[in-house]
């Protein structure tokens, strides 16, 4: 099978030298690619700043199967179909990383990159979330031997081994179901006594021959040897376990990518970008959409249609500027 | 294997070559090189991610040599340094390993983390 191109149009080492822009979108996964695709059938000049990581989190997503129109697919595929669609349509890609971003005296936005700055007349804040670690001892020491925060990446390392899948969102569910196509055993902690994950994944995952599920429990350490992860302890509602183990997954929830507009617009208790009426922010030119938001569902369908609605309140503005209209 | 390893050693624009696992010992042993051994597999979408990351920074440090090992062409290697996670970059100096790095990295992370390694004593 030929490796699909992620990158339709990828720029390279010369990718963003700065410049100027009647809207910058920072981030290049769903939210960024949707709202792009709109920007630039609006007819907005538009630069799609997405970083060393183009496609966001959906590129670790095994499959996709709710996503309206479209059966079956994977994360890569959809992001790769959506990033060529912002393409075509006319949008910048570029792959600078953002370091920061702040107001300008002429009220436009600077957002600064490794490749440069932008003065741009309204942004979209699209930078998604990254996986949140569970804070516990061995966690960071045996990171990539035998952690990971990514079965799409590296379930094919446990094939015939068993591991361990902690929490109980759709995330969690839906890699613990992708681990046991290589795992020869695996097992979910979950803190609570229901699982949160959509009916029809905790359905699939309660049926499953071989993932068992450990309720009201917590993962307190996560030991193993030079060569890896080979035991977790848990704290269970009958007391401590030891549980040999070769692999531990953490989804336990996602940490928004903000830090680079800290201080440009105001931010929730959790970090995501506070909003009102979905897409805007406490600033009038900057929007937001996506995982990065304060929005109760995070799901690629809801993403998008946050990338529309907020690449159609960014053509509102920009309408309404002086000298604009028309 | 000998040509590309002139064309590296001229120190110019090189890219990230691609290699078996058995070659590793012998690219990892170079002299007053620093050597990037990027462990890497097609279903890995970070790993997609970082190629062009480190296509780009092999184009703008010196001394540095970057390689590419498919884990699962490579699957007795990868397994007996212990690798569990994809991408993982393996940094040698004379054979010796001394740092490795798992997940995606960006650009601006990664250049300014090889360059403190090639300045660090000892390693």
């Amino acid at each position: 099978m030929a490796p699909l191109d992620l990158n339709p149009g990828f720029v390279g080492p010369s990718a963003g030298t700065g410049g100027e822009a009647d809207l910058v979108i920072a981030g290049g996964g769903p939210a960024g690619l949707a709202a792009g695709l709109y920007a630039a059938r609006y007819r907005i000049g538009t630069v799609i700043v997405e970083g060393y990581a183009p496609g966001g989190q959906l590129v670790l997503t095994d499959r996709i199967e709710n996503y309206p129109g479209v059966a079956s697919t994977t994360g890569r595929e959809l992001v790769a179909a959506m990033r060529g669609q912002a393409v075509e349509a006319g949008c910048t890609m570029v792959s600078s990383h953002i370091q920061g971003s702040s107001v300008r005296g002429d009220g436009r936005v600077s957002i600064l990159t490794d490749g440069g700055e932008y003065a741009t007349a309204s942004l979209i804040i699209a930078t998604g979330a990254a996986p949140s670690k569970l804070g516990v001892p061995g966690e960071e020491k045996y990171y990539g031997r035998g952690v990971s925060y990514c079965a799409t990446c590296d379930a094919p390392f446990f094939r015939g081994r068993s591991v361990l899948v902690v929490g109980g969102g759709d995330s969690a569910v839906k890699e613990a179901l992708h681990l046991a196509s290589f795992a020869s055993s695996v097992t979910l902690v979950h803190r609570r006594d229901a699982l949160r994950a959509e009916p029809v994944l905790a359905e699939k995952i309660l049926r499953h021959e071989r993932i068992r599920i450990l309720w009201k429990t917590r993962l307190l350490e996560i030991a193993g040897t030079d060569a890896g992860v080979d035991r977790v302890i848990l704290e269970t509602p009958d007391g401590r376990r030891e549980l040999r183990m070769d692999g531990v997954f953490v989804y336990v929830g996602r940490k928004p990518a903000t830090a680079p507009f800290s201080g440009l617009v105001d931010l929730a208790p959790d970090g995501s970008v506070a909003t009102e009426e979905i897409v805007h922010t406490s600033r009038e030119n900057v929007f937001a959409a996506g995982d990065v938001t304060d929005h109760e569902l995070r799901q690629v369908v809801t993403a998008v249609a946050d990338g529309a609605r907020a690449a159609s309140a960014a053509y509102a503005y920009l309408q309404h500027l002086p000298g604009r209209q028309g | 294997m000998l040509l590309s390893y002139a064309i590296n050693r001229r120190g110019a624009v090189m890219a990230v070559r691609k290699i078996a696992g058995k070659e590793l010992p012998v690219v990892t042993a170079v002299k007053d090189r620093k050597v990037l051994v990027d462990f890497s597999a097609t279903w890995c979408g970070p790993c997609r991610m970082l190629h062009p990351v480190l296509e780009q920074i092999s184009g703008e440090i010196a001394g540095w040599d970057f390689y590419e090992i498919d884990v699962d062409e490579a699957g007795a290697e990868a397994n007996s340094l212990g690798i569990r996670s994809v991408p993982t970059m393996v940094v040698y100096s004379e054979g010796r390993e001394v740092d490795r790095l798992i997940g995606f990295r960006d650009k601006a992370q990664l250049k300014s983390h090889l360059e403190g390694l090639a300045k660090a004593p000892g390693k």
